[in-house]
């Protein structure tokens, strides 16, 4: 067969080559897992997001507060560049350390207790995100949905402005619903 | 390369390298789970969220349960709704229903039902109404019965800034509502709201203005804050007053025995006060403690009834895990009722005033048989109440999810409902009577050792996804009641001749019973789909049979009629919601309810229509039509001594403004 033929080392350079043209093949419309998907919206929050002048940070930190329900695909974003850090992965287990986090990604096993998450959060500069319908009415920042087979967020405008965070007008527009 | 581009398909290289609007444009394989985690609750659950309420436009809370599948909404006028779901809307309005704002309670003791026209808020600062049909006595208690409306109001934190809503209508004179929210410190915020209205009233049936406007002012407040890391409270309350028109009514005069024409108007006033302290004890693992105060005033100077009803409530909840496989959930409380009459000569209690004590202990395991496949529920309720006894409200709850897109549920439940205070001490005489001579008036007499009704609840259902962008919820129930109130005719017996002001008449008071057993079933499904971004359409079926007969050698066919023949056979409504662009929304509701046969209301197909238009994100302008098929139609027969008027067409324009 073909690919018997191959030399490991063309392997390899073909998987490469792939590998770079495979941001291009999902952007025509091939299916990925969701929670790939939903991992690279976050990163892509981010980079659209200006936090206001904190203490120098190490660290990015991107948190999951919850049952955490990406498992590894968070893998490819850590140790990825977002203002100037490294991506590092937090699973804070204690409402007292949520402060530290620059996203805070609340999964669906702690939304019960969202109203004490976001009491906790209140005034600090932490970019909330959660998935779900009607989360932004709940005082979520961004509220990632499906619509259909594809991904979708609404943007809780008071509850950014209220936070000092600022993100840019191209992620306005292009959320499905500014509260 | 085959095997490669199979195994990028599964993890696709660096995802993070793509633009937004290309993440948008990527499709997702599957879906890890249901959307909504209702959607894994053993429960017959909908939730009407903000987003719907705004988007259908809705000016009260009953019009924003208009589209909840199940649910029978009833507008018997201006001012007067009665709902329920699974039957018995017909019985003086609806009296299996229990209704929480914000965790208290505003079912009415009283007439075991709830005065919609005082429940309110500023629409745009609650978060969601979750409605939940079938029994939810383990949890909430007595009057549980059919179903558990639970309006949920958004924390302070996210109403900070000032909002201004404001509408006026071909059958609104003007309504107004202004919200300002702040900071308090650094740790609580508040908002404080207040409100007002004025109705135009609705029309008879010959087309003529009825009478039943209706003006409501309301103001209240919330504070939620944050004491340490794990200790969270809010603190809220509310006062308003309600002048409600009504159509008149033929009345009979007891003290010159002559009958003549008059609405009977009403004033309502109340005011309340809540606390609730949480505390965290880890991530799933919390305690509360809540407590309020409800005061509800409310006056029909036409027959003299004046009532002051005062709640006091306390309650504690407890949840925990217990082992990896087990979630507890335990708590109590207690709740003191108290009733402050004033006697006339139509309406009385004996004894005049009076207080009910409750107290309740419940407890529920979560228990995972299965992790992720199976659980079950098991639980029940505890409660004492004075004059009635001891209530045991058990509940068994089994849910089966088979795989990501599918869950199946069945539940087995009672529930019990409480007898008002007009069931056990009122006497209410006169609102019915035949000229004579010798003149003779109808009416009814309370017992206080009337029991409470039991209804034992069997419920299956099925939440499916069967693609991403389709989502399906199914429910059957199947109910057995036993002990149903009833009132049937007097015999001779309970009749006997009156003497008032010289004047003498024949006053029959037919005694409270509870000889009513019977079955009601039916299923309610609700379909929700989304074809392209930017369109939902959501389509509900729901057909309900009640069959009731009266125990025994008791003959009560008006009673079996009424509850037999008050509620709709067939609902339908089918609703689209579509962006027309980024700043342009377009909203259509149908809904089709069959006829009434014991008030003889015929069946109904309606249409409401909204277009908005958002300015910018803090302005939004919209104009909306509703009842358009019709000029008016009648959506109730009414009651006695109560005329039920026509919905009419209206529409109506409104701002929001943030600022």
């Amino acid at each position: 067969m073909f690919r018997h033929g191959l030399t490991l080392a063309s392997r390899n350079f073909l998987l490469g080559l792939l590998a770079l043209l495979a941001p291009a093949f999902a952007a025509w419309g091939e299916a990925v897992p969701e929670y790939a998907l939903k991992a690279a919206f976050l990163y892509n929050f981010a980079r659209f997001t200006e936090w206001p002048a904190q203490p120098p940070a190490q660290e990015f930190n991107l948190c999951i507060y919850g049952k955490n329900p990406f498992g590894e695909r968070l893998d490819t974003i850590a140790g990825k560049p977002l203002h100037g850090n490294p991506v590092r992965i937090v699973l804070p287990d204690t409402l007292d350390s949520l402060g530290g986090c620059h996203i805070l990604f609340i999964a669906e096993s702690a939304l019960p207790s969202l109203p004490r998450v976001l009491a906790a959060l209140d005034g600090r500069a932490v970019l909330t995100v959660a998935e779900g319908e009607g989360r932004v009415e709940q005082g979520i920042m961004v509220g990632l949905l499906l619509e259909g087979s594809r991904v979708a967020f609404e943007v809780n405008l008071s509850a950014l402005r209220h936070s000092g965070i600022s993100v840019s007008a191209q992620l306005l527009q292009l959320s499905r619903r500014v509260q | 390369m085959i095997p490669a581009l199979a195994g990028a398909e599964e993890t696709p290289s660096d995802l993070t390298e793509l633009s937004l609007e290309q993440l948008l444009g990527t499709e997702v394989t599957s879906v890890a789970k249901l959307p909504h985690s209702l959607a894994r609750s053993p429960a017959a659950v909908f939730v009407v969220t903000q987003n719907d309420i705004h988007r259908l436009g809705a000016t009260s809370i009953p019009e924003a349960l208009r589209f909840v599948p199940g649910l029978h909404v009833e507008r018997i006028d201006r001012n007067k709704w009665a709902i329920s779901t699974r039957g018995f809307n017909g019985q003086w309005f609806a009296n299996k229903m229990l209704v929480l704002i914000d965790g208290r309670t505003v079912y009415n003791p009283g007439f075991s039902g709830v005065w919609w026209d005082v429940q309110d808020t500023m629409m745009e600062d609650i978060e969601r109404i979750e409605v939940i049909r079938g029994p939810g006595a383990t949890l909430w208690g007595a009057n549980a019965v059919n179903g558990v409306i639970n309006v949920i109001t958004k924390s302070a934190q996210q109403t900070e800034g000032n909002l201004l809503s404001a509408a006026i209508g071909t059958e609104d004179n003007g309504m107004a509502a202004f919200r300002h929210g702040g900071k308090l410190g650094d740790d609580a915020s508040y908002r404080v709201f207040g409100k007002y209205f004025d109705r135009d009233d609705f029309v008879d049936e010959d087309g003529h203005g009825a009478g039943d406007t209706w003006r409501a002012g309301r103001g209240g407040f919330r504070v939620d804050g944050i004491a340490d890391g794990n200790d969270t409270y809010t603190v809220q309350g509310d006062i308003y007053r309600s002048d409600s028109g009504s159509a008149p009514s033929t009345q009979l005069d007891l003290a010159t025995l002559s009958p003549f024409q008059a609405p009977s108007d009403l004033r309502a006033y109340g005011a309340n006060a809540l606390g609730r302290w949480t505390h965290s004890l880890g991530a799933d693992s919390t305690f509360s403690v809540q407590t309020y105060w409800d005061r509800a005033e409310r006056i029909v100077p036409l027959n003299g009834f004046h009532e002051i009803a005062q709640t006091f409530d306390i309650e504690f909840q407890h949840s925990l895990p217990l082992g990896d496989a087990h979630k507890g959930l335990w708590g109590g409380g207690y709740r003191l009722v108290d009733r402050d009459e004033e006697n006339s000569l139509k309406v009385a209690y004996f004894p005049e005033d009076d207080a009910d004590h409750w107290f309740n202990l419940f407890a529920q395991d979560e228990i995972a048989v299965v992790p992720d496949r199976l659980s079950l529920t098991l639980g029940s309720k505890f409660e004492h109440k004075s004059r009635v006894g001891f209530l045991l409200e058990p509940n068994l709850r089994l849910l089966w999810t088979p795989d990501a897109r599918n869950s199946v549920w069945l539940s087995v439940a009672r529930a019990m409902r409480t007898p008002s205070w007009g069931e056990q001490a009122g006497r209410f005489t006169g609102f019915i009577f035949m000229p004579g001579p010798p003149l003779t008036t109808f009416g009814t007499r309370g017992n206080h050792s009337t029991p409470a009704e039991e209804l034992v609840a069997y419920e299956l259902g099925w939440h499916a996804q069967p693609r991403t962008d389709l989502f399906f919820d199914l429910a059957l129930f199947y109910n057995v009641y036993d002990r149903l109130g009833n009132i049937p005719p007097p015999g001779a017996a309970d009749c006997a001749p009156r003497t008032l002001n010289g004047n003498t008449f024949l006053e029959c008071l037919a005694p409270q019973k509870n000889q009513i057993e019977g079955e009601s079933y039916g299923l309610e499904a609700v379909v929700d789909w989304r074809p392209v971004r930017g369109w939902r359409w959501q389509t509900g079926y729901t057909l309900m049979k009640i069959d009731v007969r009266a125990a025994g050698s008791a003959d009560d066919s008006r009673t079996v009629a009424e509850t037999e023949g008050s509620d709709p056979r067939h609902q339908l409504f089918a609703r689209s919601s579509l962006d027309l662009t980024n700043t342009l929304r377009f909203d259509l509701m149908y809904r089709y309810v069959d006829k009434l046969p014991f008030t003889a209301v015929a069946a109904y197909s309606t249409l409401d229509a909204r277009l908005a238009w958002e300015i910018d994100h803090d302005v939004e302008l919209s104009l909306q039509g509703r009842n358009l098929i019709e000029a008016r139609h009648f959506e109730s027969g009414g009651q006695p001594s109560l005329t039920a008027t026509q919905v009419e067409r209206d529409v109506l324009a409104a701002i929001r403004w943030k600022f």
